[in-house]
Parts: C-alpha cells; structure tokens; sequence
C-alpha cells in the first residue's frame, strides 16, 4: 500500500513537471511566444528572436494596448498604443502620429511602420499563418487563443503599413478555423438519449409493421406464432437499444 | 447478478412499451428517466433477495 502511495506520488510529479514544461515551450509553431500575467495584473504576450522583440501589454480593465517592437540593432522601436484616451498613436524614435477620423496619416504610417524589426516581425508571424493555413496537423489546436492573438497583431500592424487586406485575409483565417473545429465537435457529439429514443421508436414502428402481418395471416395457428416471433424480435430490438444506451453512456466517460 | 442482470432486461422491456407511448404525448426522453427505471428494475428483482437474506441473519441471531 505504501510502495503504490509512493508510485502515485512520483507519478504525479512527473506529470506536474511535464506540464510545465509544456507551457513554457509556448505555441507549436512559434516557440518563444509567451502569454502571462504581469504582477499589476496586466497581460503580457511577448516574442522574442535574434531579429525582433514584440511585446503587447493589455490592461483588462481599461483596454488600453501598448504594442512595441523593437530590434536588437540601433533602430528605434516602434510603440502603438490604442484603447486609452488618446485613441490610436503610432511612435517611433521621438516622432508621433495621433490617427484621426478625419486625417489621411496613411503615408507617415507607412514611414513609421516600416524597418527591419517590423518586416521580420511580421514574416515570422506570417509563416506561422501559413503553417496554420496549410498545415494544420501539425500545428496544436488547444493554445489557439493565443495564436489568433498574434496573428491579429501581426495583422494590424500589416494593415498600418499599408496592406489593406491584412486583418481581413487574418479573420478569414480564423474564422475558417473555428468553423471547421465546430463542425468537427458537433460530428463528434453524441446524444446517447435521444439515439436510445429513437432506436425505441424504430422497434415499436417495427413492432406494429410486424404485428400487422402477423394479423393478417389466414391460418389461426400461424398468426399466434407469427405474434410471438414479433414479440421476441420487439424484446430483443430493445434489449439491443438498451445495451448501445449502456455503452454510450460508458464511451462519453472518456 | 443474475437477478441484477434479469432487472437490466426488464428496464429495456419497460422502457420499450414506456417510450412510445409518452414520445406521442411529447414527452422527450431524458437521462435519468432511462437510469431511473433501471436502477427501479434491478431494485425490484433483486429486493426480495435481500430481504430473504436479512431476515434469515435476524434469524440465526
């Protein structure tokens, strides 16, 4: 009993271990993407390579975004704030651009958005986006929150710099995603009650088809046997319908 | 287990002529309506059993 206590123990320590693990290893696909809590309560997801370093910082309550990348080179990083009471602001190296209903900042945008932290940023996402599009196996589904995150980043930051279809082509993506993940779960769904039901009303339709045969056989002998083979057949089609209850309601356990 | 078993196929009997007849007063069928007439199945099959076997231990006693 202590031997087994112990086992258990370690069991659960490796399996502890493992899930850390897992989590540091980030998203399949993008390896160094990391999503946490900062200490005031704030979420940060950040993505670090030898090129680039992006990090968005969000505060839950108010909304407010700050995104920033920046390279490892003497280019300056490029900071976009939105949500807060400024509205949208792009800065970068002392210049600002404030985005207004009213004003064409397209062209100093662009200006502000290009360079090569920003372009490797945004090819490295973009392959990422690639892989989920065209190799969906083997990227994992169960971190995709997270994935859309950065995706959405990447596009709005294409979107600054000029693509007009980037968030659009980004939402499509996802949305051809989730479609698909729900149809896959609704295939997957089994109501083992109302497939229970249903197998019992098929027996009894069965039943009454059967019966009425039965009835009208000319011979009184055969028609009291013919009747009870129907109700053999009616126990039999229901025990059945019973069992396949049973082990449905035992497969969804797992 | 055998009595258990007997109770098991009694529910599907029950539930077969039940079924029918309350899916044509629209009355779907739930969950713990199925568990229900089984678990009320084997309780009745395997009841007196337990009885028996009680009261003879009161007997020995």
């Amino acid at each position: 009993m202590r031997r087994l206590g112990l086992v258990g123990v370690l069991l659960m320590a490796v399996g502890m271990m493992t899930g850390t693990a897992l989590a540091d290893q980030g998203l399949a696909g993008l390896p160094g993407y990391k999503a946490l809590v900062t200490p005031d309560h704030r979420l940060s997801y950040s993505l670090a390579t030898n090129e680039f370093t992006f990090t968005r910082v969000t505060t839950p309550q108010s909304g407010e975004t700050e995104i920033t990348i920046g390279g490892a080179g003497p280019e300056s990083a490029l900071v976009i704030r939105f949500g807060g009471p400024n509205g949208l602001t792009i800065e970068r190296g002392g210049r600002m651009v404030v985005v207004r209903r009213d004003e064409d900042s397209s062209e100093a945008l662009r200006v502000l958005t290009g360079g090569r932290a920003v372009t490797a940023f945004r090819a490295r996402v973009g392959a990422y986006e690639r892989q989920l599009a065209n190799d969906a196996v083997a990227v994992s589904d169960s971190v995709s929150p997270f994935a859309y995150s950065v995706l959405l980043t990447a596009a709005f930051v294409g979107e600054l710099a000029g693509d007009p279809n980037s968030l659009a082509r980004t939402r499509d993506l996802i949305r051809h995603r989730i479609a698909a993940k729900m149809r896959a779960v609704a295939w997957q769904q089994r109501d083992c009650v109302t497939e229970y039901e249903r197998a019992l009303l098929v027996n009894d339709d069965r039943n009454t088809q059967c019966m009425q045969s039965a009835d009208n056989l000319d011979s009184v002998f055969a028609r009291a046997a013919e009747r009870l083979l129907c109700g053999a057949e009616f126990l039999a089609g229901a025990i059945s319908a019973e069992t396949q209850f049973v082990s449905c309601c035992a497969l969804k356990l797992y | 287990m055998m009595k258990m078993f007997v109770g098991f196929l009694l529910a599907g009997v029950v539930l077969a002529l039940l079924v029918p007849a309350l899916h044509g007063r629209g009355v779907a069928l739930e969950g713990w309506m199925v568990w229900g007439v089984m678990a009320l199945m084997i309780a009745v099959c395997i009841s007196p059993d337990l009885y028996q076997r009680y009261r003879n231990r009161e007997r020995k006693q």
